[in-house]
Parts: structure tokens; sequence; C-alpha cells
């Protein structure tokens, strides 16, 4: 009976599959459409604006939802949303990968942090960088291993901390990653395997990782040493540790020259000439009272400072000619910052602070160089204050506040507000909220992806 | 040969055929009337199947009274064929001598008629069991190349796939277990093939068209890859295999198991291969540069690994399985550099701030292909159909070209395939069926190097093929109709800046002609194509047993083939051929390409194929001659220009007075012209006596344009002549294969010297506990010569290895 039916079956199938195909045996039919031709410029050319139409320059942010598993993926140009991806646990936070290519999506509670391909790179065709835009899409890439916490990315390479675990004895480790080891799914990257676990932070520095040690017998998770490893295949060796120490380390930061930690009496400060690496330290100055310490840093390659945050007060630091200054950004007394970078391609600091404003510095920083009559103007000037929101701040949900994400391809930032789940975006030239886009969901983290315009002043 | 009385006898069997004789039992002898035992005894057309037993008896219960033909085979003697009148009563005395033969006979498992070396209308060749272990490489092309008739296109040891009469590339298809290997191989020569060897059971070489089973992609041949990832029994046995190669420090572990209990069974395989760059005697470059380095050719290290899980659920008549399998793969890719080697190495030198990790130079690919099957056999005793042999594959692959650490060009293939074939009960003595063929690709390459654009490839087949017995002549019949759907909606037209030599010499003279050419705007034309081909294929063959131990096979065929999306689409730099390729949908008007306004035609091969064979007794034999006419065979065309190669070095690297194209390429583009390949292939079994055997064969091909020329890579003239010893638990052989000069070229192509390669090989078997070991050694190229490949694209840069040893292990139980 079966076989009756499955043969009646296959043999309908197979009458109108040979019926269908008999029509025009030995036949080939071709239909071509013209499109609409994509502009190109002359491969030497430096202008790249009119070049690659259809890439997106204004980028994509992926956005976690609170309490989810769920990542969604929007495209910048016109605010829609072009995928969400359902990751194994909800994300502790989002970071961007040294190329700004991938998300990463940290789950430090479970050991894990999942990749989100924005879609938006681009490749070294040697005389010129090849833009590519394809859809976003979750990446095989995986890491595992304990409690992945500090994520520093330099252009080219991103160091994932993960602090270990006192509690089931699990070791801290480092691994170094480069975006196109997550493209290819490559697992010969290299890994800094800690013997015991701290809460620290690691910089990588081409071949050389600087990274924090920790003493067994510390009474806290925090290190309070700095050492030098050089990266063999899969692993890193030990070169030196660095003798000038670095008590309760917290938060790190690096530019072109220096890498730089946070300490309680002050920023130690790694230089670098080549192949040589040289510990010092910058100590408190004045302007810190009680228990004030920098216990972050924000670098960007192509900028002279450092910026250090010592609570709400904001540093501007010089590590090569060792010097600290506060710098004065119209604070409210109750303000507390909770997100920070530079913005507008190095030209702009932007600080957001847990009342609602965002606060738009203007940086001078790099046009300092060599040039010491310059040195009387700040660094970091005060340029604007934009209101985010005159919702009130009490209704705020438990678990959540503001988040910020700074676009690498033009001066536009973007914040999460949870209150009323929306997206705003903010002109940082005309320091005002441009857009505002309702979330159907409550957002907790974001991170912008896509291609990097090279820094304004890059030399 | 037809007699009336078969033709009754045929008539009274089908009106009769409902009725159920008793059995037939019967017994099995050599000539000298021993018996033959576990000799496989089947019903054909029928799904009934026995072994003989140690006194070489068999039964076959339930046979249906009647004309009844019966097929045995039995280890290292000739497959024999009988035909039996079965009476109502059944038949209990049936005696079968079976011939001894030189010639090993392995049924091939990929074709849903019974096809085997000496028996079908169409020349195949099996390799399997020690021969397969001894011979597997780390590719495809070079595990077989030492198979009649095939040759190994040999990329530097890291890819190579097997060339079958001359043809490979889009017309020779690469199939694991029957189904499309689903990988980037068909695109490129140092595109790895996605199938491995050392767990696989047996190799299957279909030379000629073999479209009828398997559509477009074969019409040059099928190589099939069998393993048993899909048990069809659960009784446990395991194989295994470790072994060292000396040449390139080549570790390979490799193992499979199968077991199970009650109606499941189970399999597991892995992998694991590594090997650095390969020793050669000379050096890499057939025409060395003065700092050139000897006796080892660069970065063709090459790390591959994989594994395999399968289940199956067997039922009475027949089985359900499905199984998973991945594989990673990361290999160099030798002269896959750019520009010259010295400008580089300077670079290298102070460029430490910016490239963390060495060797720059080196190009790799990284490989990983997810591939899940589901097959399923299953035989029914009563209706018209008989069996329902069903494969599904889904197949998600991609390899990355990375290139100074970052990815240049990503191939992916995403495909999946189903085939159901339906064989009805034997009718009117005719055997065999119908096959729903369906396959679908989505193909994309993105990158520096990504000369064809993304495309979806769609194949619907219906397939049909018959056999029947006409007294000593099998005849087999079969047709094809297919409907090939490519669909691309963005493929590109640059403006190539191509020109020929002559504006070579002028761009010499102007220093400033690189900032000079193009700034102007130009435009990248855009189109939506969508490609419809209804290619069909008949064919028609006849195995004549004009002798005892004889027969003539003679095979005729019309195939048509739809063009590949890559020969029709492409457009732009492909550094593994070292070429600019632009499909056939273009054509050059006065060195300008435009879009090609001329039908797209299917491309036809004609194919003629006689093969005369003895396999019985001491001495055997299987000669094979060919003809192939192919109308509208689609080559790539030199058209004497030249493009850059996508990977401009800027302005900063001084390229020297030397005039010489590097940093460009030169443009081929598919055109269509009328073919003609010929040739032979012989292969001569002598058993000298009870421990030696010896072996001779020799394939030759003849492939030219109709309109004068030569296609290029055509494999030279080859002889080769094995000695085997096999006694107690030693066996050794020596082997040397002569590959004649081939100066049969085409435009811009070189002639390739001869050379000759000394191989041996001892094993010596023993038992421990309830495994069969075998300790082995290898040598292949004792003399240690300085080869170079014609068949391959790095014929000048890449030689074959040199001398190697290989010392391995291998067991079972």
């Amino acid at each position: 009976m079966l076989q009756a039916q499955l043969k009646a079956k296959f043999s309908l199938v197979a009458l109108l599959v040979a019926t269908s195909m008999l029509a025009a045996c030995g036949d080939s039919t071709t239909n071509i459409v013209e499109k609409e031709p994509i502009a190109v410029d002359d491969d030497h050319d430096d202008d790249h604006d009119h070049d690659h139409d259809e890439i997106s320059s204004a980028g994509r942010l992926v956005i976690s939802a609170k309490d989810s598993n769920l990542v969604s993926v929007y495209e910048l140009e016109d605010g829609s949303l072009l995928d969400t991806f359902a990751v194994a646990d909800t994300p502790s936070a989002l970071a961007a990968s040294a190329g700004k290519r991938y998300a990463l999506v940290v789950q430090r509670t479970t050991d894990r942090v999942e990749f989100v391909d924005g879609g938006l790179f681009q490749e070294d065709h040697v005389d010129h960088l090849h833009p590519y835009q394809q859809a976003p899409a979750l990446s095989s890439f995986v890491l595992s291993d304990s409690r992945p916490t500090h994520i520093t990315s330099t252009d080219s390479q991103t160091a994932v901390f993960f602090d270990g675990d006192a509690a089931s004895s699990t070791p801290a480790a480092v691994a170094v990653i480069t975006d196109a080891d997550i493209t290819t799914d490559s697992n010969g990257y290299p890994v800094l395997n800690y013997s015991i676990h701290m809460h620290g932070a690691a910089q990588a520095r081409g071949e050389y990782l600087i990274s924090t040690l920790r003493e067994a017998d510390s009474a806290t998770t925090l290190p309070d040493k700095v050492a030098l490893y050089h990266s063999h295949d899969d692993h890193f060796d030990e070169e030196m540790v660095f003798a000038e120490t670095c008590p309760n380390l917290h938060g790190s930061a690096q530019n072109e020259h220096v890498i730089a930690f946070g300490c309680t009496d002050g920023v130690l400060v790694i230089t670098q000439e080549g192949e040589t690496f040289a510990a010092s330290k910058i100590a408190n100055t004045d302007d810190f009272t009680g228990t004030m310490r920098i216990g972050t840093l924000v670098g960007a390659d192509h900028a002279e400072h450092l910026v250090g945050f010592a609570g709400s007060s904001m540093f501007a630091i010089h590590a090569e000619d060792g010097e600290m200054e506060l710098v004065d950004w119209q604070s409210s007394e109750e303000a507390g910052v909770i997100g920070y970078g530079f913005a507008d391609k190095g030209e702009k600091f932007v600080l957001l602070d847990n009342q609602g404003y965002l606060t738009i510095l203007h940086y001078h920083g790099h046009e300092h160089e060599g040039a010491a009559t310059a040195a009387e103007e700040a660094a970091f000037e005060f340029a604007a204050k934009v209101q985010l929101t005159s919702a009130d701040l009490s209704t705020m949900p438990t678990g959540s506040r503001f988040e910020l994400a700074i676009s690498a391809s033009d001066d536009k930032a973007y914040v999460l507000n949870p209150i009323d789940s929306s997206l705003l975006t903010v002109d940082l030239k005309d320091a005002e909220v441009v857009t505002t886009k309702q979330l159907n969901f409550v957002p907790h983290k974001l991170v912008w992806l896509g291609i990097a315009e090279p820094a304004a002043h890059d030399h | 040969m037809f007699k009336p009385t078969l033709l009754t006898a045929a008539v009274f069997a089908a009106l009769t055929s409902t009725a159920y004789a008793d059995s037939i039992k019967g017994t099995v002898t050599d000539a000298a009337g021993k018996p033959v035992a576990n000799a496989r005894v089947q019903l054909m057309g029928t799904n009934g199947e026995t072994r003989t037993d140690e006194q070489g008896r068999f039964v076959l219960a339930n046979v249906n009274a009647g004309e009844a033909e019966l097929h045995i085979e039995a280890s290292r003697f000739a497959h024999r064929d009988v035909h039996v009148e079965v009476p109502a009563q059944g038949l209990a005395n049936l005696s079968v001598v079976l011939l001894t033969t030189t010639i090993e006979t392995i049924d091939v498992k990929a074709s849903p008629l019974h096809a085997s070396v000496t028996e079908s209308a169409l020349p195949v060749s099996v390799l399997a069991g020690d021969a397969l272990k001894m011979r597997q490489a780390s590719t495809l092309g070079d595990t077989l190349k030492n198979e009649v008739g095939v040759h190994s296109n040999f990329y530097g040891g890291v890819a190579s796939s097997p060339i079958i009469r001359g043809l490979d590339g889009p017309r020779v298809l690469i199939t694991q277990n029957g189904l499309d290997a689903g990988d980037a191989s068909r695109v490129g020569p140092d595109h790895s093939v996605a199938a491995e060897a050392s767990t696989a059971t047996q190799i299957e070489v279909l030379r000629g068209p073999a479209t009828l089973f398997y559509g477009s992609g074969a019409i040059g041949g099928v190589v099939n890859v069998v393993d048993e990832r899909i048990p069809t029994d659960n009784s446990t046995r395991a194989e295994w295999m470790v072994q060292r190669d000396s040449v390139n420090n080549e570790k390979l572990a490799a193992g499979s198991l199968v077991t199970g209990t009650g109606n499941v069974g189970v399999y597991i395989d892995g992998f694991w291969r590594d090997n650095d760059s390969y020793s050669i005697p000379g050096f890499a470059e057939a025409e060395p540069e003065a700092e050139a380095k000897k006796g080892v050719v660069e970065n063709t290290a090459a790390t591959a690994k994989g594994f395999t899980l399968g289940g199956s659920y067997l039922l009475d008549n027949g089985y359900v399985g499905l199984s998973y399998g991945r594989l990673d793969r990361e290999y160099g890719i030798p002269g896959h550099s750019h520009g010259g080697h010295e400008e580089h190495e300077d670079h290298s030198e102070h460029s430490d701030e910016h490239d963390e990790h060495g060797a720059e130079e080196d190009v790799f690919a990284d490989l990983t292909q997810h591939r899940v099957q589901l097959l399923s056999e299953l035989n029914f005793s009563s209706g018209f159909i008989r069996a329902v042999n069903t494969r599904f594959a889904v197949t998600d692959y991609e390899h990355a070209e990375i290139e100074h650490g970052a990815v240049g060009t990503t191939f992916k293939n995403r495909s999946h395939e189903a085939r159901v074939e339906l064989l009805h009960r034997t009718y009117q003595d005719w055997r065999g069926g119908l096959s729903l063929h369906y396959k679908y690709s989505d193909f994309e390459a993105v990158g520096a190097e990504a000369f064809t654009p993304p495309s979806e490839t769609q194949m619907l087949a219906l397939g049909w093929m018959e056999e029947r017995h006409f007294g000593p002549w099998l005849v087999q019949l079969g047709a094809r109709v297919e409907r090939v759907t490519i669909d691309a909606s963005n493929v590109l037209l640059p403006y190539l800046e191509a020109h020929g030599d002559d504006a070579h010499d002028d761009h010499d003279d102007h220093d400033d002609h690189d900032h000079g050419h193009g700034s102007d705007a130009e435009f990248i034309r855009v189109f939506d194509v969508s490609q419809k081909f209804t290619p069909y294929s008949l064919s028609a063959g006849a195995v004549w047993d004009f002798a005892e131990g004889y027969n003539l096979g003679v095979s005729l065929s019309r195939s048509q083939r739809a063009a590949s999306a890559s020969e029709l689409l492409s457009f732009g730099p492909h550094i593994g051929t070292a070429s600019y390729e632009v499909g056939a949908m273009f054509t050059l008007d006065d060195n300008e390409f435009v879009l090609n306004t001329k039908p797209i035609e299917l491309e036809v091969a004609n194919n003629l194929d006689i093969t005369l064979r003895k396999f019985s007794g001491n001495t055997g034999f299987v000669l094979n001659a060919f003809y192939n006419q192919v109308d509208n065979y689609y080559y790539q065309q030199n058209t004497g220009l030249f493009a850059e190669d996508g990977h401009d070095h800027g302005d900063e690297h001084d390229h020297g007075d030397e005039h010489d194209h590097s940093g460009e390429l030169p443009v081929y583009l598919f055109t269509a012209a009328d073919v003609t390949l010929n040739g032979l292939e012989a292969q001569y079994v002598w058993q000298i006596n009870a421990p030696f055997k010896l072996t001779l064969q020799g394939d030759y091909i003849r492939a030219r344009l109709n309109g004068g020329g030569d296609l290029p890579r055509t494999p030279p003239l080859r002889f080769a002549a094995e000695l085997a010893y096999e006694q107690d638990a030693v066996s050794a052989d020596l082997r040397a294969t002569r590959y004649m000069k081939q100066d049969k070229t085409s435009g811009l192509e070189t002639a390739t010297d001869g050379y000759t390669l000394l191989d041996a090989s001892v094993s010596y078997r023993f038992d421990v506990g309830s495994s069969q070991l075998t300790a082995y050694l290898k040598g292949q190229n004792l003399t240690d010569e300085d080869a170079r490949v014609h068949t391959s694209f790095l014929k000048d840069i890449a030689p074959l290895p040199g001398r190697t040893v290989a010392l391995g292990v291998r067991g079972s139980f």
C-alpha cells in the first residue's frame, strides 16, 4: 500500500519534471538586465568620497536587549533593523573588534564571548582600502574562558582579559585576536595563561602584550605589577616584569607611543621604542584628594593625551611629558561618568553622565607635536553640553543606565535611553539630538561598527 | 543471439512473476572444482542476495519461477553472470564455475546499475583496500594519479584534482558517497577538494561522460569517494593508520570505526595530517633567480583535520542513515606571492611596527566544510517498485585566502542536493529505473580575487536507465533531461585597463604613466543575469561476452553540459591560474570587453568508447580507445592582453628597468570552440607465479581544437610498469612510471620534459590479538628526479617532491 502511494507520488513528480524540461530540450536562454552602474575612481585617487556608493558610511549599531539573549543590528544610513541574533546568554557588555567589523558580545558570568559580524569592513588592496558591505551575521568564532571582562583594542588587535574565578580556582587568561582570526574562525591566535585569577587588564602591541600581574597572596583581586610578553605561535612568553609597581591596578589604555595603567598612587606609563620598553610613574597631583585615584583610562592611537578618570574628575595625561592636568568639563555635583571616548575622528572627546547629559570637548592635543608654544593651550576645551532627556531619572529601570556609542566614521554619537527605550543620535558638531528612534525592546548595551575614517590628524 | 525461446521464457516469466518458486540451491567452484567460499550470489533485479559457505554452497530463497539471472562475485575471481530457467519447484543443483582473474574487480557504488572494471560498457576503475591505503595522499589528484587514464593537476602538493582523459575543472565531478563534494575545487586549481582519502573505503573513477547519473558537471567523468559514514550493517570493525613521510615531514593519523547494536549502526572517523613545505632536488623555479633558495618549495605546508559521525537505522529491507562531517584544512598557496621576493624582504626588515606575525609573504587558505548527509536504501518485496534509493546532502563550505594576516578572498559554497532513484522490478527482462535529481548551490566569492560574482545555480533533472541481457549481450540505455538555472544579480563588467605588449613598452617609457592613466572616474557596469539551460544526455552501451573470459564493451553517448557560473560570469584576476579570467558572457570588441550578444550555447560531447577485456587466467588486460568530439567546448582563450592582478603595489615599489609583467596577468576569455579529444588506455596484468605479478599500463591523450591548435595542460603519454610480490606476511612492489615529453602545447604554454619516477614499497603483516596490523615502508621518487608536471598550473615554480620515504603502520579488526 505504502509503496503504491510512494510510487504514485514519485511518478507524478517525475512526469511534471519531465514535461517541464522536455518542452525546451537542448535549449539555452539568457536574460540579462542591466542595472545602475557603480561609479569608481581611479585607484590612485585619494578621494574615496564618491567611491563605493553603496557602502554605508554611517556604519551600523549592535544593540542588546535587557535581560535577553537577543542582539539586533541596525543600519544607521536609514535606521533600519537588519537582523537580530540570539546569542547564548544575556550579554554583560558589547565591544567592537579592532577593525570595527565585529561586535564582541561578552557574556561574563557564563564565560563566553560571541561575535556578531556587522558586515562592514575593508580590505587592504595595497594601494587603497577596499570597502565591503555584507549582511550581518553571527560568527562561528567564540571565545570561551572564565569571566571575560576588560576588552581593549588597537587598530589591529583586540585583547580580551579573562579574569578567572576565585570560587572555582580558575586562573586568568588573555586572548589576543585580530579581525582575520574571527573571520576565519581561527584557533591560531595567541593566549596568555596565568596561574591565578585577577581583575586585570592587557594591552596588545603587535607581537608584544603588556599585561598585569598579581601576587598569589594578594588580598585583592586587583593586580599590582605589569609584565611584557612576546607572542610565539599560540602562546606568550614572559619577557620581563617591570620593576615599577602599580598598586591596585585598574584601567589601562594606549596610544601610538605609550601604554598606561591606573594605580592608586598615579599612572604607570610604559614607553615603547622599537623593541625596548621602559616603565615610569606619573604621580598623582595635588588635584587628587582623599581616596581619589585614576581608575579608568582612555586612549586613541593618534591622540597625544590619554584621558584618565578619578571618579568623575577628568584628567588629561601627557604621558611622554609626564604631565597630568585636571580638565574642567563643567560637571554638576551629582554627575557620574558612565560613557566616554574620543569622537569625530579624534577631534572631540565626549562624556556621558548619569544625569542624562552628553558633554562635548574639543581636543587640540594632537596639534602639539613638537611645538612647545602650543602647550599653553589646554588640550581639552569645553564645547557644549547636550541634554538628552527630560524624563524623570528616577524612572530609570533597575539595572539600566544610559549607554554611549561613538561613530568612528563621522561626528555622531549614539545614546541609548532605557527609560523610554529610545535610541538618540547626537550630532556633535551642532551639539544636538538629531533623531530619536523608538525601539520595540528595552535596550541594554550598544556598540558602533563600521568602516572607520582615519583620524583627522593622522600623519 | 536473440532466441525465440528466450522471448517466450521472458513473457512467461512476466506472466507468472507472482508465483514463488522455492529456492535456488547450488555450489560455486573454481576451474579445478575446488569450492569457492564466501562468494556473493545476487539474484539480479531483486533484492535477493546470499554468500557461499565453506563448501561453496548457497541457497537463495523466495525465487520467482521463470527466467532468472544470478551475479556471482568473489575475491580474486572474475565476476560471472548466470542465466537460469527456474521451474516452479525450484532449482536444486546449480553449479557455477568461477574463473580466476588477475584484475581486481570491485563494484562501483556510484552507479544505480551494476558496474565494475570488467563488466560495464563505460570504463571504470576502483581504488580500494590496501591499494588505496598505500596510495592515499593529502590531495585527491595525487591519490589517483597512478590510475590509468587519470592524471593529477598537481598544485604544489597542497591541492590537486584528478584530470580524467585530459579534462578537469567543471567537467569532472567530484562526489562523496555519490553526492557533489560541495567545495570550490571546480573553479580553481589552488582550491582543495573537500574529500579525504585516508578514511575512504574506496575511490571510484568513471572515465568518460557520466552525465546520465550526475548531470552537467560530469561530462568528462566522475570521481566518487566512498566511505562508510552511513553504515549499512553494524558488525564491529575498525581501521586505523599512522604514517610519517620524509619529504615534507607529513604526519598522518586516521581511523574509522563501525559498530552498533540491534537495529542501529554507528560510524565515526577522524583524521589529522600536518606537513611542512616539501623538499626538492633543485630549485623551485624553472628559471631560478640569482638568490633563489635551493631544495624546497616554499609555502607548501598544510594541516588538516576532520571527523565524521554517522548513524543508521537498519531495517529488514534496507537502511536509513544520517551523518555529519566536518573538515578543516589550512594550506599554503605556493607561488601566490605578489611581486618579487627581494623587494618584500627589504620591507619586512623595517616593518615590524605594523606587522606582527612575520612571514608576511605567505598566502594561505583556511578551509572549513560542514556536511550533513542522509542516505537510504529501501527494498520492497512486492509491487512494481523494487527499491528506492535516496541521497540528500547539505553542505556548507567556506575557504578564506589569507594574505599578510588579513582575509584577501573568501569563497563560500552553500549547497544542497537530493537524488532519488526508483528502481523497478525486472520487467520484460529489463532492469533499471528513474532518477530524480536536484542540486542547488549558492556560490560566493568576496575579496580581492573574487573573480567570479555571487551566483545561485539550480539543477533539476530526470534520468532514466535500463539494462537487459540478450544472450551474451548486455545492453545499457539511458537518457536524462536537465534544467539548469544560473542566477547572478550582480555581474560586474568593470572597465578593464588591459593592454597588449606594445602598449606596455610605451608604459615603460613614461615615468608618470602610473599616475596618469584612468584618472577620470569610470563606471562598473552591473547586470542581473539569469541563464537557463536544458541540456539532455543520451547513451547506449553494450557489453558482448564473445568468448569465455573476454568481453567487448562499446559505449556511445551524446551529452550536453551547461556552462558553469564561473565560465560564464567571471571577470577578475585569478591568482590560482595566474590569469585574468573573463567569462563567456562577455566578449572582446576592439580591446574592450563588452557584453556578449551571441547566444550562450550548450557544450555537446559526442563520445565513442570501445573497451576490450580479458579477465580470466594468469593474464588479463583492459584496452580502451575513445573518441570524444566536443562542440562548443568552453576554454580559456588567450587574448594577448594584460591586466593588473588586483594587488596593486602602489608607487613605492620600483620594479626596475626590466620589461616584465609583474603585477600583471594575461587576460583569458572563455570562448566556445569545437575540440576533439581522443586517446588510448591500456592495462595488462600477468600473474607470473604465485607471489609475483607484473602490471603494465599506459595512457595517451590528444586534445586539439578543430580549428587548429592544442588545448593546454594536456597530460603527456605515460607508461608504467609495476612488479608486485605477495607471499605470506610480506608484500612488496616496485613501480616505474615514465612521463614522456609533452610538446603539444597551446599558446603561451611551454613544452615539458619527460621524467621517470621510481616508487617502491614493502609491507609486513602481523597480528596483535584480534587486530591485523601492517607495517610498511613506502618510497616515492627514489631517484630524486627533478620533475615538472605538464598538467600543473605551477609547472614553472613547483616541481614534484624529491625522494621521500614514508613509514607507517595500519591496522584493522
